[in-house]
């Protein structure tokens, strides 16, 4: 016999069950008769003939049941019959049950939420083919992540390395450009890459082709990538793409692809360029993030070896630049998820202490639960009851518990995921959605299913031999001094964990703050930070300096405004471009032997708008031309840096090496966070050279308000559009709110563990309040 | 002769065995049990039909209402092919059985 049969078998017989009865009956009632009829023929008397034909027969009622529990669907009939029982009986004690659920559903869905989102990030395979043999290359400058690369650099490993199939290369900011479409232009974003990135990455295209190596010869004409959303909008998604190009700044670049609409890889940009090896800037910026795709059977550490050898190649060709200088390997996904990695591990840590202290409590519940049930339980088992079916009864109802607590557990869960990955702000990684990791949800429930069935078949192990006179007796008081001992270890169990989870979140919370009253040397009080672009076809460096020094002019008049500055990079907001500089009468011996400081170029009043103090010399001076001397502001740490126990002022540096024109320091002014509020205080000082004699065609804002500052930005916006309609105004966001951003992974750390500790701490408050009334 | 009681476990293989013949319904069944034993056999009647309805439940038998012989209501019951196997099976054992049981008490 095979099963297949059995099926519609028992659904009859779960369905048909009435009927399977009445016909039964019928059956049974027509062989009675005909047995009473057979008698009546051997001379019986009618009556006796029937009794006798009973009497031969058996109780039919008796047989009716043994044929029934006989009958297919009768385990499946008993399980409906048990939760149906489970169900009457837990809500009888709504109290119990909502609180019970409530538990569960807290652990479960923490943990899930927490394990889902560490599996996304930290487990699960990046979306890329071979992923596994996918590893970033950052620089080291004597051992210390820089991370970013230098573009000839990043060629001549690509040049000599052996140990990739393909290595590729792209900027790690992402930049506006303006695109022309007709006679309007567009504000698009778009990443710098070099070819090779995307066939490491494997990415497909919706249309046309990757990047391919000899886009890049210096004779080929440029070429751009397109995002999928980008090529609907512009090109209104048409499917015939041959010879379309694209102006972008003014340069017109053949559209060679279309990129798949699922392809996600650091930022989401409108457009891929790809740079060519002329475009990478020299050996001294350092720009770049290497990815690379070990080919078939060369491990890391080998690679690792090969590029180590380049790296010194390099070092003895370029000893200006690439003095100890060399290229870290890391797999891909661990180099991008490091940062996270202690906090959420953390979290995690957090995340299973609240499960536990739940499934302790939940334990606590179930057993006072049973406790006051023993009287009960002995008067069931008195009535008739096998012990088989008390256990049954209880399992049902524990398993009742733990299903509801499972399911309201993953739609918490689920809820949670996205909220914590905006507030980590892992979004600049590769993924889309988190998803449920199933193996974790389905250990979580397995875990509140063994807690429930254990505790919640307890009491029935106990009332296994019942004695009934003093259940009885107990009736009413409903305690075990067994049971009471182990609510009490759970109860300190409980306050134990939800004690260190308290002390740990109340350290985070003092470090968080410690970084909130971190003072970054300017006044973020109040200040608007907007950028503003411009074309650099239609300004030239002195146009642009006129043109900012009339539009700022304008801004201080606007209402609400105190004062207003501008920027190449403003502190906090956009970090990096740091630069090599040196003492001009004292070259150093080794060429990496001087002092190293973030280069920002400023327009006249930027400190008196920060509030960074001059502390010595002078601001820079709208009369600081190309005509007149070179000059140049140094922070207080970079003037202790090239000139320990002098004065700095009149004394003249060469920056960045390669240009031997020397710029006379005029001013010294205070230290600012330039990249990183954790930055120590003693970090990279900065340097500013005045905008008439190095102009920048992306200048950043800085407007102090007396107002709220975002009140400002429609104002602004109607002054940029009269003075030049083609300067757009992006990004407005105040100083605190970049720096409320900063902070955003601590915050959501304490957020996260500070609610896991009052969690905890109000569960162990419910069971002591509970394990109480219940232990007088 | 006095009637013997069933053997335990036999009744299932003698209802195959009767049905094997062509369907009836239990009746019928417990009365060709009897004259085939020439009456030593005697079927507890009530207990035949929990037996019949667990055997149609493993796929044995199977039934259908009809008429009997008397005109009268009736469930009759038709071997499957799973229940011939079965007959086969449970008759080589039984063949297997008696042979053993014979020489063990023939044996001096």
């Amino acid at each position: 016999m095979n099963w297949l049969q059995q099926i519609p078998r028992s659904i009859r017989a779960r369905f048909g069950r009435q009927k399977l009865d009445s016909d039964m009956a019928e059956e049974m009632r027509g062989h009675l008769e005909r047995r009473a009829q057979a008698n009546l023929a051997a001379g019986m008397s009618a009556e006796e003939a029937r009794y006798a034909a009973q009497r031969s027969f058996g109780g039919v009622e008796q047989l009716k049941e043994i044929a029934r529990e006989q009958r297919a669907g009768q385990g499946f009939d008993n399980v409906v019959r048990d939760v149906r029982f489970a169900f009457r009986q837990l809500s009888r004690s709504p109290g119990f049950t909502t609180t019970t659920i409530l538990i569960l559903a807290l652990g479960i869905g923490g943990v899930t939420a927490m394990f889902s989102t560490l599996y996304a990030v930290m487990i699960r395979p990046l979306p890329f083919p071979h992923a596994e043999r996918l590893v970033l290359g950052r620089a080291t400058f004597g051992g210390v992540i820089n991370p970013m690369v230098a573009g000839p650099d990043y060629f001549d490993y690509r040049e000599q390395s052996r140990s990739f199939s393909d290595l590729g290369a792209f900027t790690s900011q992402i930049s506006e450009v303006s695109v022309s479409k007709g006679a309007n232009t567009e504000r698009s974003t778009c990443l710098n890459v070099t070819s090779g990135l995307f066939q490491a990455l494997g990415v497909k295209m919706s249309m046309g082709r990757r990047f391919a190596a000899g886009d890049d010869k210096a004779e080929s004409p440029p070429t751009a990538i397109v995002s999928h959303a980008f090529w609907h909008r512009h090109f209104d998604g048409e499917n015939d793409f041959a010879g379309r190009t694209i102006t972008i700044d003014g340069v017109t670049r053949a559209v060679v692809g279309v990129m798949a609409p699922d392809f996600h890889f650091i930022d989401q940009p409108d457009i891929w360029l790809l740079s060519t090896p002329r475009e990478l800037g020299p050996r001294r910026y350092n720009n770049w993030l290497v990815v690379g795709s070990l080919k078939d059977g060369v491990s890391l550490a080998e690679a690792q070896s090969e590029v180590d050898v380049i790296a010194a190649q390099l070092e003895k060709a370029y000893p200006d630049t690439n003095a100890r200088k060399a290229l870290l390997l890391t797999p891909l996904q661990s180099a991008f998820t490091e940062q996270y990695r202690t906090g959420f591990i953390m979290l995690c840590g957090g995340a299973a202490a609240v499960l536990l202290i739940a499934c302790a409590n939940a334990a606590g519940l179930l057993l006072a639960r049973g406790a006051g049930r023993q009287a009960e339980l002995a008067v069931r088992a008195a009535m008739g009851a096998s012990h088989w079916q008390i256990m049954r009864l209880l399992l049902a109802e524990a398993l009742l518990l733990a299903a509801a607590g499972g399911i309201l557990g993953t739609v918490l869960a689920l809820a949670m995921q996205n909220g914590l990955m905006r507030r980590f702000s892992v979004e600049t990684l590769f993924l889309r959605d988190v998803g449920l990791a199933w193996p974790v949800l389905g250990f979580v429930v397995c875990l509140t299913v063994v807690t429930g069935v254990g505790f919640g078949v307890l009491p029935a192990w106990r009332a296994k031999s019942p004695d009934l006179a003093d259940a009885m007796k107990s009736l009413g008081r409903g305690n075990s001094r067994h049971g009471s001992r182990l609510r009490g270890g759970l109860v300190a169990a409980q306050v134990a964990i939800s004690f260190i989870l308290l002390v740990v979140a109340g350290l985070l919370t003092r470090s968080l703050s410690s970084l909130h009253r971190t003072d970054p040397g300017f006044n973020p009080r109040n200040l608007l930070t907007v950028e503003v672009p411009l074309p650099p076809r239609e300004y030239n460096g002195l146009q642009r300096t006129q043109f900012l020094e009339s539009l700022l002019e304008n801004i201080r008049s606007l209402p609400g405004v105190q004062s207003a500055a501008a920027i190449s990079q403003l502190p906090l907001r956009n970090p990096g471009n740091d630069i090599a500089l040196y003492d001009a009468s004292a070259p150093p011996a080794a060429p990496s032997g001087g002092g190293n400081g973030y280069q920002r170029v400023v327009l006249p009043g930027y400190f008196e708008a920060m509030r960074i103090p001059v502390l010595a010399g002078r601001d820079v001076r709208s009369s600081d031309t190309r005509d007149s001397t070179r000059v140049v502001v140094i922070s207080q740490v970079l003037a202790e840096q090239l000139f320990p126990g002098r004065d700095p002022l009149g004394r003249k540096v060469i920056i960045d090496g390669a240009t031997q024109t020397p710029w006379e320091v005029v001013g010294v002014v205070g230290d600012t966070k330039m990249g990183d509020l954790r930055e120590g205080p003693r970090s990279r000082g900065a340097f500013y050279r005045p905008h008439g004699q190095s102009s920048s065609a992306t200048m950043r804002l800085a407007i102090r308000t007396a107002i709220e500052p975002h009140a400002v930005v429609t104002p602004l916006r109607a002054l940029l559009q009269k003075l030049d309609s083609r300067v757009p105004l992006s990004g407005p966001r105040t100083m605190e709110e970049v720096m409320d951003n900063a902070t955003l992974s601590e915050k959501a750390q304490t957020l996260c563990l500070t609610t896991f500790s009052l969690l905890a701490l109000i569960l162990a408050a419910c069971l002591l309040a509970l394990s109480g009334r219940h232990t007088p | 002769m006095a009637n013997i009681e069933l053997i335990p476990g036999t009744l299932d293989m003698l209802v195959l065995r009767v049905l094997n013949g062509g369907s009836t319904h239990g009746w019928g069944i417990a009365q060709r049990i009897g004259v085939l034993s020439s009456e030593v056999l005697k079927v507890e009647e009530g207990s035949l039909y929990p037996a019949l309805y667990r055997m149609e439940q493993k796929g044995w038998l199977e039934s259908e209402w009809g008429q009997s012989e008397n005109n009268r209501r009736a469930k009759f019951y038709t071997l499957t092919k799973a229940g011939r196997k079965q007959l086969e099976s449970e008759q080589k054992t039984w063949d297997q059985l008696v042979l053993a049981i014979g020489q063990v008490m023939r044996s001096s």
